[in-house]
This record gives C-alpha cells, structure tokens and sequence, in this order.
C-alpha cells in the first residue's frame, strides 16, 4: 500500500455523513445532513479521549465481571455461586466441549479481543506508530463486528434467571459479575463506537494540518 | 461542546481544554470496582483449619458450619494430611464468627442419625452434611481438630442442670429421656466416667416448666429397658413408656417434703423403681415352708402397698422373717392385730397375673397400735377383709367350689362375695360367710333364698348349647345366687341372718313356686298328663304357633300316676287361657307319608327339640281361667281339640294294621289308629281307633268297618296308596245317623257290596267265573254299571253277584231281562265252520263283565230284583 498518494476527503473539501454516507461539501461542518439530519462533521471532536475514557471504564469492570460470580444456581438448598471461568471449566470438565468453548469464546475472548484491539487502535494513534493504516482498518472493523456477540451471557443469564425460578426446589439468581460484565460489554461497545476511523488515516495525508485530538 | 460559527469564514476555533466528562464512567467503575474489592475482602472472613477423620460428607464450596442453625463458614477446600491419617477442612469463617473461635471450640459432622431415641440431624437429608460448632473457651486459635461425635449439648438452654451418679451406665445414654409419669421432662445431655473412674457421671437437663418437679429428695431411677426379675414364684417383668424401653431412660419420683434441692450435688441413680423409693420396713415371721421370695408384693385390699425386701432363716430353722417394705403410705395399717397371711397357691383365672406375680402376702389391718413386728397366720382368717355391706351367713352341706371372693349373684349381677368359710356343727355343715355390698343390701329380704350356681349348667338348644352360669367366674371360682320369693310382708334381712343354701334354683324355689316378683303377673295354669313326653322346664307354650308362655316345672302328680306340668302364661295371654281352653303335647313332628308327598307337621322348629304344649279354646261361652286351674293335657292336638272318640274294632286275621294306621271315611281321613293289640292266637286283632269329632257318627251302630290293603291284580292295582302307607282302615257308615252310639266294632273282612244309587241288582250264578268287584255291566256294548260285590248264596250252591245299574240306565232292567256272562274267550271249534273266537272287549278278557238285555215288551223290574246269571250269552 502506498501511503502518501492519495488525498482524504477533507483534503479534496468534502465531508461524509457518518450515518447515511452521503457526500457533503466541507462548509456544510457542523451543520445537519442534508438527507439524515445528522450533525456533520469532518472529524469527530474528542473521539479518541472518549474512546479512550470508554476503555479504561471497561478494562476496570472487566476484573470483577470475571472474578465475581455471574449466577448463583441453587437446588434444594445447596449450590455455589459461579464465575464465568469456574462455569467454563465446569463445562469443559462435563465433556461440554462445544458448549463451553462458545461460552469461552463469547465471554472471555472476544472481550479481551475487544479490548486489546481497542488498546492497539488508540495506543498506536497516541504514540504514532508506523503501522498499516489498512490493517487498522480491518482491525478496527473486526471490533466491531465481534461486538455483536459479546453479550450472549447476558442472554443466557437473563433468560434463566426468569425461567429457572422453582421456590426451594432450583433457583437462579444473577451476581455482580453479570453486571459488571455487561458494563465490560457496553463499555467497549460504546469505546468502539467514538473511534473514529478517519483518523486512521489523516497522518498519511501529506498535507495535514488540522488538529486532532489527543 | 464546540461553539457553532457563526460565519463559515472566520470560524474561531477553540481547543478544548481539560477532560471531558466521559472520564467519570473510568472514574466510576473504578470506584464500583474498588468498592467490590472492599467488600470481597470484608467476606473474605477467617480461614481455619479442622482435621477431620474422613472426608465423608466433606464438600468444598458447598458444606457449611452452622451454628445455632445459622451459617457461618464454608469449606472452601479439603486436602489430604500428610500423613494419610485424616483430612483437613480449609473452612472460611465469617468475620462475626470470629469471637466462636477458641481454643475449646468443638467442630464436629452432623449427619442424620436414626437410631433408638430418635432422628437426627434429619435436614442433613437434603441440605447435605454440615459441621457443628459449638464454641469455647481458651485463646484465640485458628487449627481444630473435629469431634467424632457431637459434644453434650451446652448447658444453656433454660432449665436444670443436675449430675447423677451410678455404678453403671446401663442403657442410658447421651439423648435418654428423663420422664415423669411417662412423659418427657429432660433428657440426658452427658455420660461420662468420674474423676475416680469408678463412677459414672450422667449430666441431666431437666426443662425448665418441669423443673420444679425435681426437689431436694427426688430419687432418680433407671427406667431403661425391661427389667425381667425371674425367680420360681414370679417373672417380674416391669417397664416404663416404649420409649424409655428402646431409649433407655430416667424415671424419678419426687417426695413432697425434699427440701431444697442443691443444682451442684451430685445425686445418686438408683437402679430400679423400688430401691428408689424407700419404705416402712417391717418383719413378719413366717413358717418355714411358706413359699416366700424376695419381692412377693404385699396386699391388702387388692392394693400393692409393699414387697418382700429381704427373707432369711431363723435360727431355730422353723420359720422365716420376711422383711417387708411397705409403701410410707399404707403406714397406718400397720397396728397390733394386723393380720399377714399367704394364700394357699391356687389357679384363678380371674387374676392371672397371680401366674406371673406369684401369691400375694395379704394384710388385714387390726386396730392397734402401730407395730412393725408381726407373726404371720397359718391360713387365712375364716373370714377375711371384704367389701363393706350387710354381712350373712348361710348354712350349707357342702362348700362346693366355693372360694374367698366368689361372687353373690342376684340375677347374675355380682351384688357381693363370700368372705370366708368355716367348718361347724362337728363338721356337718358349713358355715359361709358373705356380705352383700351396701348399695345392693336392700335386695336381700329376710325370705330370700340362696343356691349354689357353681359348675356349669348345659342347657342344649336349638339355638345351641347354652352354658348356663352365672358367669365365667362362677364356672371356675364358684358362686351363690338368690333370689327373694314374692311375698307380701317382706322384712329386710338382718345383719348377721343365716339363711341356708340350696343346690340349685329349682330346690330353692321350690321347682318354681316361688317365683321372683315379676313372674307374679304371669297366670300359673297346671296341666295333668299321663306322660311327660319331650316336654320340660322351658318349652315354650304355644297358642296358634305364637309363644305365650313357658313350662316352668313339672313335678310326679300326688296318685303317682300322671304327670303335673306347671305352665306359665306370660301377662300378656293370660286371657287366652279359659275354662274352654285345650292343651295338647306339641312335641316332636307328625310326619305323613302319602301318594300327594311327604308332610312334615309340627307346631314350630321349636318344640321338636325342646318339646311343647300348645293350646287352643273351643268355640262357646268360657270363664277366663282361675290361678292353678288344672287343665287335662291332650296328647295330639285332634284329641285335645275335637273331643276325639275312642272305638275298638276287631279284626279277623289276615290284613295287618299299625299304629297310626288312618281311619278313612269316603276317602276321607276321619281318625287314625292308636293301638293295635293280638286278641287270640288265631292272629285276631284289635285296634283302637280314635276318631275325629266330625266323624262321631261312624261310631253308631251299623258301621261297618274294614281293611284296605293294596291289591295288585290284572285288572290294576287296587288302593295303590296303601302300598306307601300302609294298611288302613275304611269305614261306612250305618243308615241310621242317629243310631246309639257304639264304641265296639266287629270289622269284616272284605269291603261290603256298597249300595250306590241307582238300580241295584242280584244276579245268582252257580260260579263266578272271572267277576271281580268292578267288573263293568253292558248293555248292548254300553256300559251302564258295575259289580259292586258278590257272595256265597244262603244255600251254599251258588254265588251271588251284585250289580248296580246306574240311575240313567235302571230303567233298562226289566223284568223278563237277561244277563250273562261275559267273562273269557268263547271259542267255538267246528269242522267246518273252524274256529270262532269271541269276545265283547279286551277288558272284560281280563277283568270279566257281565251283559243283559231286555225284551221291548216287559215289566219294570221290581226293587230289589234277583236274576240269574246265564253263563253264555242266549
């Protein structure tokens, strides 16, 4: 890929609408989408401190979201509260092995995808890193498309949680790691959402002088 | 957050400075965070360690400490000791159980017990096992070492706490139960060895709403299991409540006057009820050979108040001092003149739990003063302690079996007993003693009237053998009834009467005649008889089948010939008996056998067994019967209903009659025969028939009388019934009903020629061929009579025949008629004409006929016309 022969939009006065990707000209800034009225902008301000405000929020819930329990499955009295991991390794020693792979995939890996992906985007944009702005690309758009599948815990636990209530004989209650884990989920959702991935590319605009956020 | 432009050209850009907002949410979830990390350490709790012998039941994560029921700790993870020789719990404590945690805490694992004394720990079942703890004292400490079994409870809860001491544990136990006339007051939390290794230290838990059961003089004994004493004389088998049995147990008996009672002291367990309850001794001396045992109860007045504690041999080897233990409160019996005495050993169904207790020593309360030292008597005092009440005395031949405490019956209901008895007069009579019970002394007067019920009277029915007595206790221990005969001036009885005792109710009221009150209402009828028959003391008396009365006794009448039977007719019937009224012997069953079936008759099922008189009255004016009204009884009820008659016929010899043979008139039954005696050795016999009244005048002159006997002939058979009944007797009457009454009879041999209506006709014949009595009569082929007899003439040379034409037909008969002899085959032979058989009908082949005719131009025939019979047709 060459980096240095090609002019962003900005550059050429244009300006996208990030919701319905119709072509604005670069004084419509600020104003309204002609067709979506949403507020245009040629770069998001402060996306990247959000993104970053959204992260960290996120890497903090992401400790007790795995070492609190989620649920507290009990039947005729007994039964202990269960982390995501314990339930994971509970399955695996079940011969579950589909099962809990799904269940390690969607609750521990892509989080910690989602994080660390995010962590790569902001971290190289804060240090400059010299690094394929195509590839942060593909990095940045498999953020987000994994995001979609991060909350099939909550899921699960929601609907137990309603349906597996039978007085003394088994019941099933949520734990603070359920909510926190869906704060990881949201956090990184929404951490995902304020980046904006035009700023992959404006230090490859050779003539760039607009500011950007730190 | 940016300022809009105003203008596109000179847009002012402002860098924005300081954080944005968004920084709170890191802000707030670390907060959130360091807030869950704060409270995971506050749960985190204390971690100790507790050996445990095995890991059953052991699960970490899941089982739990309780204490008091509440959770305070989870095992969070077992691991194997090192040297194999246990396991140990890694338990996090919650941080209030942290003041629970010292040196003398006890750990221990619950786990459902079912055992003797009960279930426990039965929640374990589904919550899973769970570790006790119940905390001590000591230094702060965080490794244990778990009980195998739960420590006694601590002795907190509200109640008393007490310490027993007992040379054995036997069969008490941690959980025994402490119980109170057999209900649950406490139960016992500890058992331990003393300090001295010699005692056993039972620690006690008495609840606090029953502690003030427990008094300074409380005795404790050991109520546990069945304490079976066997000796000879008894198995003493003794135990409290099942609980205690399966359990084991304490019982305790409490004085009123114990005093204070002191928690700490340590009080002693006795092993059994009556070493807990201490008595009155007393020595009684004994002959040598009384069989006495240790623990033989002492009586009085069929209450236990004491036992024997100790027996022991004098010096002198003839007696024994048996020292007794008497109850503190049957004290007062104890005074000069109490009499101690053993019964003789005996077999008494009424108290069967002799067999097991062996005798009793009985005790007579005296009235002096109190005295603990006594000599036993020999046998018992002639009349002994009874029921308080009027006190008699009766006079008898024999005892019987009679014993002390057989009962006084009045209507088979026990109104008292016998008390004693006692040899008098130089031994020929016996002398009872008996009270009758206050409340029933009324009922004796001064003319009452004893009799032994003793044994076992059978009395066998219909309605199945009936054991008459008293009771079950009078077939075995004796008894004596009375009864008090209905007299007017009736005086009660005084104390001390003598009154003599009969050897049954019959002797006693005098086969009835004196009669109890109730059966005064009852109409007192005698009936004479020749014979008794089946009849006895309690056949019923029968009026049209219903029962109205009873036979209530019969005696030998004063001439010695006949029979008296006295009747009683209930109150409600007694105006059915009048001076028209006729009894009859009920007894048994009249059976008739003839062609129309079998009949059975009897007044009711009833009198088959036990016999029966049933009457009726006569139609026509009648007194109502007088008291002792002596009435005949009949022995059938034809005799005794129908004025019967008596007639004797003799017969010659040849047909036989039987008793009960019928007399039969017309085809009638008119009476029947009741005896049948030889006249003379040519086998002549004479049968005296009775006759129904309705049949009085077969016994007047001019009857004949004579003996139908079934006759088997070509013809047929005649009189087929008396094949199946027998020979009976037919009778015709004479012409004249109104002849004097004859009651001798010369029967005949043969049925005389009967006179039927219609022409009747003598036929003279110097044979009578084939012609039978029956034998039809034709005219032209017609059959217009019959031979109703025949005879030898007058002369001796020919035989008369008798015919009866039939009304219709007398006309035929004329004066110049013709008769002949149809009898047999006429068979002509010729040479030349052959053979000609002739004959009229195949009857008269058999059974002969004879034929006639008559001139169209003739006289009537006279009366009585004589013809002679012609042997071949004219």
């Amino acid at each position: 890929m060459s980096t240095g022969e090609y002019k962003s939009a900005r550059q050429q006065g244009f300006l996208l609408c990030r919701h319905c990707h119709s072509l604005h000209s670069l004084e419509q800034q600020h104003q309204r989408c002609d067709v979506c009225q949403t507020p245009l902008h040629s770069r998001m301000e402060h996306t990247l401190q959000r993104s970053w405000a959204f992260l960290i929020a996120s890497v903090i819930c992401f400790f007790p979201a795995n070492l609190l329990p989620i649920m507290t499955f009990k039947s005729f009295g007994s039964g202990a509260p269960s982390t995501i991991m314990s339930g994971i390794i509970e399955l695996f020693s079940k011969g579950f092995w589909g099962i809990g792979l799904v269940v390690l995939v969607a609750s521990i890996v892509i989080p910690c995808l989602k994080i660390i992906g995010m962590l790569t985007l902001l971290l190289s944009l804060k240090f400059h890193w010299r690094t394929s702005a195509r590839q942060k690309t593909w990095l940045y758009r498999g953020v987000e498309w994994v995001g979609r599948w991060s909350m099939l815990d909550i899921f699960v636990i929601a609907v137990l949680v309603a349906l597996v209530q039978l007085g003394s004989l088994a019941s099933i209650s949520p734990g603070h790691g359920a909510t926190a884990f869906a704060a990881v989920v949201i956090l990184t959702m929404l951490s995902a959402l304020n980046f904006d991935t035009r700023l992959i590319w404006d230090k490859y605009a050779p003539t760039d002088t607009q500011h950007h956020d730190t | 957050m940016t300022p809009e432009n105003t203008s596109a050209t000179d847009a002012v850009i402002k860098q924005h400075r300081g954080p944005s907002f968004v920084w709170i949410l890191p802000l707030i979830a670390a907060l959130i965070a360091a807030w869950l990390a704060w409270q995971s350490y506050q749960d985190a709790g204390i971690t100790i360690e507790v050996q445990f012998e095995s890991a059953e039941g052991l699960e970490a994560e899941k089982t739990k400490v309780l204490f008091r029921g509440l959770p305070s700790g989870t095992i969070k993870q077992l691991r194997l000791n090192e040297d194999l020789k246990g396991v140990t719990a890694i338990i996090e404590m919650a941080s209030e159980a942290e003041p629970l945690l010292h040196e003398n805490t006890r750990f221990w694992l619950v786990k459902p017990q079912v055992s003797l004394s009960g279930v426990r720990g039965l929640e374990t079942l589904l919550s899973g096992y769970y570790i006790g703890i119940q905390p001590g004292d000591g230094e702060d400490r965080r490794d244990f070492i778990a009980d195998s079994e739960p420590p006694p409870s601590s002795k907190d809860k509200p109640g008393l706490y007490l310490t027993l001491s007992s040379d054995s544990a036997a069969s008490v136990y941690r959980g025994s139960k402490l119980f109170y006339r057999d209900i649950q007051v406490g139960e016992v939390i500890d058992v331990k060895l003393g300090d001295d290794q010699q005692q056993v230290l039972i620690d006690l838990y008495v609840e606090s709403k029953h502690s003030q059961l427990i008094n300074g003089g409380t005795r404790f004994w050991n109520a546990s299991g069945i304490s079976i004493k066997a000796d000879l004389p008894k198995l003493d088998i003794k135990f409290d409540s099942l609980a205690s049995i399966v359990a084991g147990g304490i019982g305790f008996y409490t004085p009123a006057d114990g005093g204070e009672l002191d928690p700490d002291k340590i009080l002693p367990l006795y092993s059994d009820y009556e070493a807990a309850e201490d008595g009155v001794t007393v020595a009684v001396q004994f002959p040598a050979r009384t069989p006495l045992s240790e623990g033989t109860k002492v009586v009085s007045q069929e209450i236990v108040i004491g036992r024997v504690q100790k027996l022991e041999f004098n010096n002198d080897l003839t007696s024994q001092t048996a020292h007794l233990l008497i109850d503190p409160r049957a004290k007062p019996l104890l005074r000069a003149g109490s009499q101690f005495w053993l019964p003789k050993p005996d077999f008494d169904i009424t108290q069967i739990g002799q067999l097991f207790d062996g005798n009793a020593i009985q005790l007579q309360p005296g009235p002096g003063i109190p005295l603990f030292r006594f000599v036993a008597l020999n046998t018992p005092p002639s009349k002994r302690p009874g029921i308080p009440g009027l006190d008699i005395r009766i006079i008898a031949d024999q005892l019987g079996s009679l014993d002390f405490g057989s009962p006084v019956l009045y209507r088979q209901v026990p109104v008292g007993e016998v008390r004693g008895y006692e040899l008098i007069e130089q031994g020929n009579k016996v002398l009872i003693h008996a009270t009758i019970a206050k409340e029933h002394s009324a009922l004796l007067k001064s003319n009452s009237r004893f009799w032994n019920i003793s044994g076992v009277q059978v009395d066998a029915g219909l309605d199945g053998v009936k054991l008459d007595t008293g009771s079950l206790t009078s077939v075995i221990k004796g008894g004596i009834s009375f009864f008090t005969p209905d007299i007017k001036d009736k005086q009660d009885a005084a104390p001390n009467q003598q009154f003599r005792l009969y050897k049954d109710f019959d002797t006693a009221s005098q086969q009835g005649r004196l009669l109890y009150s109730n059966q005064a209402g009852k109409l007192q009828i005698r009936l004479v008889s020749e014979q008794l028959g089946s009849v006895k003391s309690g056949s019923p008396v029968l009026y049209r089948q219903l029962p109205v009365g009873k036979v209530h006794a019969y005696r030998l009448g004063d001439d010695g010939k006949n029979v008296e039977v006295q009747v009683l007719i209930d109150k409600a019937y007694r105006h059915l008996v009048t001076s028209k009224s006729r009894f009859w012997n009920a007894s048994g069953i009249h059976a008739k056998l003839d062609l129309s079936g079998l009949t059975l008759q009897t007044e009711s099922i009833d009198t088959i067994v036990r016999g029966g008189i049933a009457f009726d009255n006569k139609p026509g004016n009648s007194k109502a019967a007088k008291f002792n009204q002596q009435f005949t009884l009949y022995p059938n009820k034809q005799e005794g209903l129908y004025d019967a008659l008596a007639i004797n016929i003799s017969f010659p010899p040849g047909n036989t009659l039987e008793p009960g043979a019928e007399l039969r008139f017309q085809g009638l039954k008119m009476g029947r025969v009741d005896s049948v005696r030889l006249l003379d050795a040519s086998g002549k016999t004479e049968a005296r028939v009775i006759i129904d009244q309705q049949a009085e005048f077969l016994a007047r002159e001019g009857s004949r009388f004579w003996i139908a006997s079934s006759q088997i002939s070509l013809s047929g058979i005649k009189n087929p019934e008396a094949l199946l009944s027998g020979n009976y007797i037919v009778a015709s009457a004479g012409k004249n009903l109104k002849a004097p009454r004859q009651t001798r009879f010369k029967g005949i041999d043969n049925a005389p020629a009967v006179s039927l209506p219609g022409l009747n006709v003598t036929l003279t014949s110097p044979e009578l061929d084939s012609v039978e009595t029956g034998s039809p009569v034709y005219y032209r082929g017609l059959k217009v009579g019959q031979i109703t007899g025949f005879e030898l003439g007058e002369d001796l040379q020919s035989v008369e025949i008798y015919a009866n034409i039939q009304p219709k037909y007398s006309k035929l008969v004329k004066a110049d008629s013709r008769f002949w002899n149809l009898s047999g085959i006429s068979a002509d032979f010729g040479l030349f004409s052959g053979l000609e058989i002739e004959t009229t009908t195949l009857d008269t082949l058999v059974s002969g006929g004879i034929a006639f005719d008559s001139p169209a131009r003739s006289g009537s025939a006279g009366p009585q016309p004589r013809f002679r019979l012609l042997k071949n047709a004219p």
